[in-house]
């Protein structure tokens, strides 16, 4: 049967259990992403290896899904702060660290989104552990998902207060304020603007708070350690992906040539940033396949630095088509955004190692495959 | 005792035989952009330019700069091909973690300098000693062709 | 924390005649040029503290020029010098190819190809090409030099003939017109990397037959070695693709190599006949044949 069908008739659904018999009430993205890659792909057109040289070229596709934040249903939180000054620009304080993934920047963004303000205006204040609140970790793909949630609580807090001072000062409903690039004004009459420092400066006089502490909490679940079964995560992101790669079957050498990549990550905040993670999961997916071997000896690595434990350098990298971002909306969090930091790299390896049985007819249950490793197995199937 | 210019200024500095280009630079004399990764010169973190070629700084001893010129990203602020390649980094999510950023900033440099449009390849094979593992290089490669782009455009 | 170097002090002389004094009178000596592969040695403690006596500031030492037919390379010629000669690209393409492969950008701007040789891995990328280009090393020392064949050179793994007080002082071979070669090589990933086994092939043509024809095979023997008893079998022969697999055969029974952390032996066994059949085919081709 055709890989991608089997996939088709297999993938959880909303209304389908997991393997700990969870069932999934919403944000389910498997099956867009599974037919996004496979029609990118032009899967149905490359149903037999080719023959390229010594080189065969053969398709995989893989599937992949990922908790996000903790699982068991162990309780989890997360916490942020805001406050306006009277310039009219905004701190924001979150636990979440920048460590290059960009997670902080996607709470500024949803914050931004939330109070109308410039994302200029917002200052993101590097974490202090005497003073700034505690998102818990950033870590679990919750950065975000849990992380991003807080700010939009802070946020909404705060929105609430300066559009009920806002509406004063236009003189209108609340209903009619409109909170943007900074500025405040009545939807029905544009063209008179306030800036928000002079919403700010009102909220100072009239005593209206000016600071807001965000708290999320994920919904209570249920799970049973003694069955296993249960309410594993609050919410999965789902993620496919085609690989073409290239198998030299007198060298055992393969190659990754292209790669098809499809996430459903609830609500794309920042896409730049997603584009980011998920390129830097197909390296590291293509390093997992098919070079990293971390090797022991008696208990000791023998494989120290980068000459013996192999991963890609810029030349490995292979194309990789546009992101196919499916957004099926996690209910509980800021504007539905999932995590997308670790499950980026799952749906990778599978498809390039069943790309390299499309090629050769052979499979592999270990990884990484290296080109010893190819040229032995199509030695011993007599195929080169 | 090392005279050598830095950044376009005159160092002198009591380095011992043993010490490193990269601990002199990095650790003694606070140029933090070079970066230690590996020093054994396979991630390229601790790339310099050395009488304007690329090197690894981690593999250099301290004494064998005498006389010669080294830049790092600090000495290249001002200068335009780096400015390019700062904003083309910038707009193009280019950096991540920013660990191999300085490396892959003066590896860039040097290919544009010399190689006004280079082909993706010739970008890659600049950058094959700089490794990354946040980005997977897609948005470097892009950075440093828009780079080439907007200096030399056809 | 990384430990610090140490075990050495770092001597500078200006002058060939100097280096090869301190070589002869200083007691533990040892030669550096770019440093790319011994630097990281000493971080380990236990060993002898030597002298390092850096080759980089004589410039009789560097460089690509012909002269009365023969190439010749100064030891401290790093890899971007050998990769960016037009001389090398023509005279030695085999070279110019190995040159490509060793290392990135940072450490071709560094390494050298004396460094390359006296550092003498099994694996050297640079070994094989010079090898089928008949390569002869010159040995210095404050007493008359001398020149071997570069597979005298070669001792054992990490090991080359020359004594306490003697450096590499140059490589030489002969610029042949029309000879073609080229190396290939066998790496774990398309950057740069150590070679699982490399080799080289070296051709001259007269008319369809191989007029002349060296083999020379890296990382399956404890040097890279040429493989004579191939090449007696095949010169003078014509050209052919039934010739190439015999060639690709009998390397494969030449070959001796051993398992390590890069690779099997019986990968590297298989591979020599692979590389060899590429390089012969390349080489031809490069001396103006047709296959």
């Amino acid at each position: 049967m055709d890989p991608v069908d089997f996939r088709m008739k297999n993938i959880l659904r909303v209304g389908g259990h997991t393997t700990c018999d969870q069932v999934l009430d919403s944000s389910v993205g498997i099956e867009k992403c599974l037919t996004g890659v496979a029609a990118a792909s032009e899967w149905a057109k490359h149903r037999e290896p080719v023959r390229v040289g010594t080189k065969v070229r053969g398709w995989g596709v893989g599937c992949a899904y990922h908790g996000n934040s903790t699982s068991r249903s162990t309780p989890d939180w997360s916490a942020a702060s805001l406050m306006i000054h009277e310039d009219g620009s905004l701190t924001y304080r979150t636990g979440i660290c920048e460590i290059g993934q960009g997670s902080p920047f996607g709470h500024a963004k949803i914050v931004a989104e939330i109070i109308g303000a410039s994302l200029n205006d917002i200052r993101i204040e590097q974490p202090d552990t005497d003073s700034t609140p505690d998102s818990k970790p950033t870590h679990g793909s919750r950065g975000l998902m849990m992380g991003g949630t807080a700010a939009a609580d802070a946020a909404i807090k705060l929105r609430e207060r300066m559009v009920r001072v806002a509406a004063d000062m236009l003189g209108c409903p609340e209903a009619q304020v409109e909170l943007r690039d900074s500025q405040a004004y009545n939807r029905k009459k544009p063209a008179a603007k306030i800036p928000f420092a002079e919403v700010a400066e009102q909220m100072h006089i009239r005593g209206e708070n000016p600071a807001s502490y965000g708290f999320y909490t994920s919904p209570q679940r249920f799970f049973n350690p003694e069955t296993g079964l249960g309410h594993n995560y609050a919410v999965y992101t789902f993620a496919a992906s085609v690989a073409e790669v290239e198998v030299d079957t007198e060298t055992g050498q393969i190659e990754v040539t292209k790669i098809w990549p499809a996430m459903d990550v609830g609500k794309a905040i920042d896409p730049l940033i997603i584009d980011g993670q998920i390129h830097g999961a197909i390296s590291h997916g293509i390093g997992f396949a098919i070079m990293e071997n971390l090797q022991l000896k008696n208990g000791v690595v023998t494989t120290t630095g980068f000459k013996d434990y192999v991963i890609p350098s810029a030349l490995d990298t292979p194309e990789i088509d546009d992101t196919i971002i499916v957004e099926e909306a996690y209910k509980h969090a800021a504007f539905g955004a999932k995590g997308v930091g670790e499950p980026s790299i799952l749906s990778i390896v599978p498809a390039v190692v069943n790309a390299i049985h499309h090629a050769t007819g052979l499979r592999f249950s270990t990884i990484p495959i290296t080109p010893d490793r190819m040229h032995k197995a199509l030695k011993e199937a007599g195929k080169c | 005792m090392v005279n050598f210019q830095l950044n376009g200024a005159d160092v002198y500095f009591e380095a011992p035989d043993t010490m490193t280009l990269l601990d002199m630079l990095r650790v003694e004399l606070g140029v933090k952009s070079v970066k230690k990764g590996c020093e054994q010169g396979e991630c390229g973190a601790c790339t310099v330019l050395l009488d304007g070629y690329p090197m690894t700084s981690c593999l250099i001893l301290a004494p064998q700069v005498e006389g010669r010129h080294v830049y790092t990203i600090e000495g290249l602020v001002d200068n335009p091909l780096m400015k390019e390649l700062r904003e083309a980094f910038m707009e193009n999510g280019a950096v991540q973690c920013g660990f191999c950023t300085p490396g892959m900033l003066l590896s860039a440099y040097a290919l544009l300098r010399d190689n006004r449009r280079p082909t993706e390849e010739e970008v890659k094979t600049a950058i094959e000693g700089n490794i990354c593992r946040c980005t997977g290089y897609v948005a470097i490669i892009e950075a440093i062709l828009d780079a080439a782009e907007r200096i030399a455009p056809d | 924390m990384l430990k610090p170097l140490t075990g050495f002090d770092l001597l500078r002389p200006p002058t060939l005649v100097g280096a090869l004094e301190m070589m002869s009178t200083l007691d533990s000596t040892m030669p550096i040029a770019g440093g790319t592969d011994i630097v990281p040695t000493f971080k380990d403690l236990g060993s002898k503290p030597v002298h390092l006596i850096d080759l980089g500031l004589i410039e009789e030492l560097n460089g690509v020029m012909e002269e009365d037919g023969k190439i010749l390379l100064g030891p401290t010629t790093t890899h971007a010098q050998i990769l960016a000669s037009k001389l090398i690209e023509e005279a030695a393409p085999a070279l110019h190819d190995a040159a490509r492969w060793i290392g990135s950008v940072q450490i071709r701007n560094r390494g050298t190809i004396g460094g390359n040789l006296c550092n003498a891995s099994p694996a050297a990328d640079s070994a094989p090409p010079l090898l089928v280009h008949g390569a002869e090393a010159h040995i210095c020392s404050l007493e008359e030099g001398h020149w071997i064949p570069l597979q005298e050179f070669f001792k054992g793994p990490k090991m080359t003939v020359l004594e306490k007080n003697e450096i590499l002082g140059g490589i030489r071979f002969p610029s042949v017109k029309g000879a073609g070669s080229s190396f290939q090589r066998i790496g774990r990933r398309k950057g740069f990397t150590l070679s699982v086994v490399n080799a080289a092939v070296y051709a001259e043509r007269d008319g369809e037959a191989l007029r002349e024809v060296r083999i020379a095979l890296g990382s399956v023997a404890p040097t890279p070695i040429r493989a004579p008893s191939v090449e007696n079998k095949i010169r003078g022969r014509k050209m052919s693709e039934e010739l190439v697999e015999e060639a690709a055969a009998a390397c494969g029974e030449v070959a001796k190599p051993i398992d390590d952390v890069r690779g099997t032996a019986e990968y590297r066994r298989d591979m020599v006949g692979v590389l060899v059949k590429r390089a012969m085919r390349e080489a031809w081709r490069r001396a103006g044949g047709e296959l």
